[in-house]
């Protein structure tokens, strides 16, 4: 695909994260180049693809993402998408065919906490203004399994907030970067009475807001020319999307048991799911937490030692993850942050407690008692759960989007390598043909 | 600092100066020219004593520990330094171990307890060379001159303090707890175990070694020396020289060649018992330049028994210098090198092990199987995080036996503490580890942990004393 760089960059602006759009009508990029009532833009993609050439896995242990494991089954790629999964499929003319015989099959990770790859700068507002598809942390990324990551510059703050965006690591492209925008917003967790009051207030006016904007539509709809748009102030327009369950509420900060029963306090006032990141002591209230419909994000490493002088049980387990996971609560698993590149792409950090290993963390979960393809699941559909888009990806099942990797092993061994990736459906990665780990096998 | 001892220094940079060509000569060697790859990887302890009593500086600790005598079953162990046993006993007596044998030989003496350690793997507990926690605070980094020989770990060492009763969660019982690298010379470190009564009965010797850093941090805070490595190489031969000149003055002494007794000088004194190759110099160097200045200065020019400590960046290109001076490795933390030439990952341990092997240098050869242990630099990677530090030097290309070595045996031999620590052999200390599995698949944890024949960590689902897992 050659194409001058002022047609990227239009092509990009065109792309105008949906969500951001919508939440920020104001916001510089939008004003140009978007208009503000698309924010479906992404998914209504003009340019008609080239037809690539079916693809087919064949043979091997296939990881589905679930949980679940299938032997030498095929897997058939078409136009980016997983077109059909099981035994004696018939091929399309031409398809090319992987022989994955004594490989193994996951589907591609996704990071919930990663540097910004690919974004050069400190980028605040739309990411696609700092986005170089030519960087190679994404090649490098790719080359451990991770396929996709969640962008989000933004935390705090007394209102949802944040640009975030589920991106896709394609070298060397613009196109079909975005998974999806604006899944999650983030927030702090009120801190005083007042604060609570304030947000009581303006979710009660947000509740109102999104009856009347229901009225409005369905009176539209119906073919009614005059009826008025209903008006909403800043605090509704943020709270909205979560209330409609478009966006999730992300809240970083609360490790303590009584931190975490505050943040729940919120989902419960919401209705509505949180994502914890960080909870360090959620494992000592699994099934609170199961009860908000809420999640986590967790550091198994993490090590907090317990405080002997507070008579109820604290500090970090590793165990959690396998409480948590056992109790229903739908988590994901990211490195220790640290000073020593903790959850960075980076090439001055610690192997095993970085993303070039972005499986580790999965390892410790079944270190703390977690079945191995649950534990898989952390890193995949679980992940994609949690970051609402596993509509999309995150499982090797029919009609998602080919992001897969085969692997010399199991996708959890310390040992095994990414032999070949494929996004969206084409193979972007093979082992042998770039220079990162050439030569290294599972041995 | 200059005016408290400005006579010395001036005294030995002139008499370095002078001797410098002779002494710092890199002898013609060749990668090229390298021995066979056949020739074995021999550790230069210089003439250090033979047994524990010939020592003269360095205090050994307790041989002799009150524990129960038991016999421990295991479905699985690895000696290490023999082959592995499938439905294995150990006996242990006064902490030690005092057989060792598959469950069909092994005859259990009467009054002997009998422990079911179940599934599992019985593994020695593991020696990291690069420790930071075992005192309760981070309080080993004063950096009061370029160099502090005078300096110790002894009195910090805090055995009950959680941070490094955590190792024993990680499989680790023995530590090289050093001085931080602020200065060019932080002082000496301590080898002690990981769990005990008390600090005295948890130590293996002290000094366990002299701390060096040869660049690569002190120059942060170097002080008036300079703080370049022009600089701080001059204040580390500075210091080696007065060193070994109070050394030779008490040989002369002790064999009746001088007369008069030498004066005490505390902060000279572990540096006689370094020149006495009682204990190594364990020096934090890193990168191609700085690690050759550390096998020229401290190796060729100061006889000094060394080993290198970090070995991280490029310095894995010295792998045939180091085979050929008996030099060890203690690499770590991080494990790779991107190679900006190539953009390759390169596997460090890899690297030093197996030299030429690995495609760079060609022709050079390694360190070998035992040459190369692993370290954490804790707590820059978690204490109990040693193994995960060894599977990530597997994934880049070291072999699994050089990777279990280089937890066990290989760091105790590189230290001088093989006879005690390292491997599960008659009249070794019992420090024993019960791991779920593999110990180099993170996958994998530690169910029990003894030291000095001992149980401190026991996280046995259902078991007698079952806690809260530590890692």
């Amino acid at each position: 695909m050659k194409r001058s760089y002022a047609m990227i960059a239009l092509a990009t602006g065109m792309l105008a994260l949906g969500a951001s759009s919508q939440t920020r009508p104001s916001s510089r990029r939008s004003k140009k180049a978007a208009p503000p009532s698309t924010p479906k833009a992404p998914a209504k993609k003009t340019a008609k693809k080239a037809k690539t050439r079916p693809l087919a896995i064949q043979g091997g242990t296939f990881h589905i993402g679930d949980g679940k494991v299938v032997r030498d089954a095929t897997l058939l790629v078409e136009d980016g998408k997983i077109k059909a999964f099981g035994f004696h499929l018939d091929l399309p003319k031409g398809c090319k065919i992987l022989d994955a015989k004594d490989k193994h099959i996951s589907p591609g990770f996704i990071m919930v906490q990663a540097p910004a790859l690919g974004l050069r700068g400190r980028p605040s507002k739309d990411f696609q203004d700092y986005y170089n598809p030519f960087d190679q942390t994404i090649r490098r990324a790719i080359a451990v399994g991770i396929t996709s990551y969640l962008y989000m510059p933004a935390r705090g703050g007394t209102l949802p907030s944040g640009n975030s965006a589920v991106l896709r690591l394609i070298p060397r492209e613009l196109d079909e970067i975005l998974v999806k925008a604006g899944t999650l917003k983030s927030m702090s967790v009120p801190s005083s009475p007042s604060a609570w009051k304030k947000l009581r207030e303006a979710l009660e006016k947000t509740r109102k807001y999104q009856k009347e904007k229901a009225a409005y539509e369905a009176k539209k709809v119906a073919g009614d020319t005059k009826v008025k748009a209903p008006k909403a102030d800043k605090a509704s327009l943020a709270l909205l999307p979560i209330l409609e369950g478009k966006a999730k509420l992300l809240i970083s900060g609360a490790r303590t048991v009584s931190q975490i029963r505050e943040a729940l306090r919120l989902a419960k006032l919401l209705g509505k799911g949180i994502v914890l990141n960080g909870p360090v002591e959620a494992w000592i209230i699994p099934d609170e937490i199961a009860a908000t419909h809420s999640s986590c994000i967790l550091q198994p490493r993490v090590h907090v030692e317990p405080d002997p002088t507070r008579i109820e049980e604290n500090g970090s387990n590793i165990q959690g993850p396998y409480i948590l996971a056992k109790a229903g609560v739908p988590l994901t698993v990211t490195p220790p942050p640290g000073r020593f590149g903790g959850n960075g792409m980076g090439l001055g950090g610690l192997l095993g407690r970085d993303l070039n290993t972005p499986f580790m963390d999965a390892c410790f979960a079944v270190r703390g008692g977690m079945d191995n393809e649950k534990a898989l699941s952390t890193i995949t559909l679980q992940a994609a759960k949690i970051l609402g888009v596993d509509d999309r990806i995150g499982s090797l099942e029919v009609g998602k989007d080919a992001d897969i990797l085969i692997l010399d092993g199991d996708p959890l061994s310390y040992k095994s390598f990414v032999e070949t990736a494929i996004v969206l459906g084409k193979i972007r990665y093979e082992k042998e043909k770039e220079p990162f780990y050439k030569g290294l096998k599972n041995h | 600092m200059m005016h408290r001892i400005q006579n010395p220094y001036t005294v030995f940079f002139t008499a370095t100066l002078l001797l410098s060509p002779l002494l710092g000569q890199e002898k013609d060697t060749s990668p090229r020219k390298s021995p066979a790859q056949a020739a074995t990887f021999k550790i230069d302890f210089g003439h250090r004593p033979k047994e524990e009593k010939d020592y003269k500086v360095a205090k050994w600790g307790p041989k002799d520990f009150d524990s129960k005598d038991l016999a421990l079953f295991a479905s699985r162990i690895l000696p290490v330094t023999s082959a592995p046993i499938e439905d294995g006993v150990v006996l242990v007596h006064r902490g030690k171990i005092l057989a060792v044998g598959p469950a069909s030989e092994i005859k259990i003496p009467q009054g002997y307890q009998r422990v079911e350690l179940g599934d599992g793997w019985l593994l020695p507990g593991f020696v990291d060379l690069h420790c930071h926690i075992a005192g309760a605070g981070w309080d080993l980094n004063d950096t009061v001159h370029p160099t502090n020989p005078e300096f110790r770990t002894l009195d910090l060492v805090g055995i009950h303090h959680p941070q490094i009763k955590r190792a024993l969660a990680g499989g680790v019982t023995s530590v090289l707890y050093i001085p931080g690298s602020g200065s060019n010379s932080g002082g000496f470190g301590t080898l002690t175990k990981t769990a005990g009564r008390s600090a005295s009965e948890a130590l293996i010797r002290f000094p366990g070694s002299l701390k060096v850093a040869q660049a690569g941090n002190p120059e942060r805070r170097a002080g008036d020396m300079g703080a370049g490595r022009i600089g701080m190489n001059f204040g580390l031969r500075a210091m080696f020289e007065r060193g070994r000149a109070y050394y030779q003055k008490w040989e002369a002494y002790d064999a009746g060649k001088l007369k008069e007794k030498p004066e005490f000088q505390p902060d000279l004194e572990y540096l006689r018992g370094l020149f006495r190759n009682e204990y190594p110099v364990s020096v934090h160097t890193q990168a191609y330049q700085v690690c050759l200045e550390t096998l020229r200065e401290l190796h060729d020019e100061f006889g000094l028994w060394t080993f290198v400590d970090h070995g991280t960046f490029d310095a894995y290109r010295l792998a045939g210098e180091a085979f050929k001076r008996g030099v060890p490795i203690a690499l770590g933390p991080r494990q790779y090198q991107f190679d900006r030439d190539t953009s390759r990952f390169i596997g460090l341990a890899a690297g030093w092990a197996l030299g030429g092997k690995l495609g760079w240098p060609e022709g050079v050869p390694g360190v070998g199987r035992d040459g190369i242990a692993i370290n954490t630099d804790a707590p820059v990677v978690p204490q109990e995080e040693l193994s995960v530090q060894a599977a990530m030097a597997v994934r880049l290309g070291l072999p699994d036996s050089y990777a279990i070595r280089g937890l066990t045996i290989n760091p105790a031999r590189f230290i001088g503490a093989d006879h005690r620590v390292g491997s599960i052999e008659v009249g070794k200390d019992a420090d024993l580890v019960l791991w779920t599995g593999d110990p180099l698949d993170p996958r994998n944890y530690v169910r029990r942990a003894m030291v000095n024949g001992t149980f401190y960590y026991n996280c046995d689902p259902g078991g007698k004393n079952h806690k809260r897992r530590k890692f």
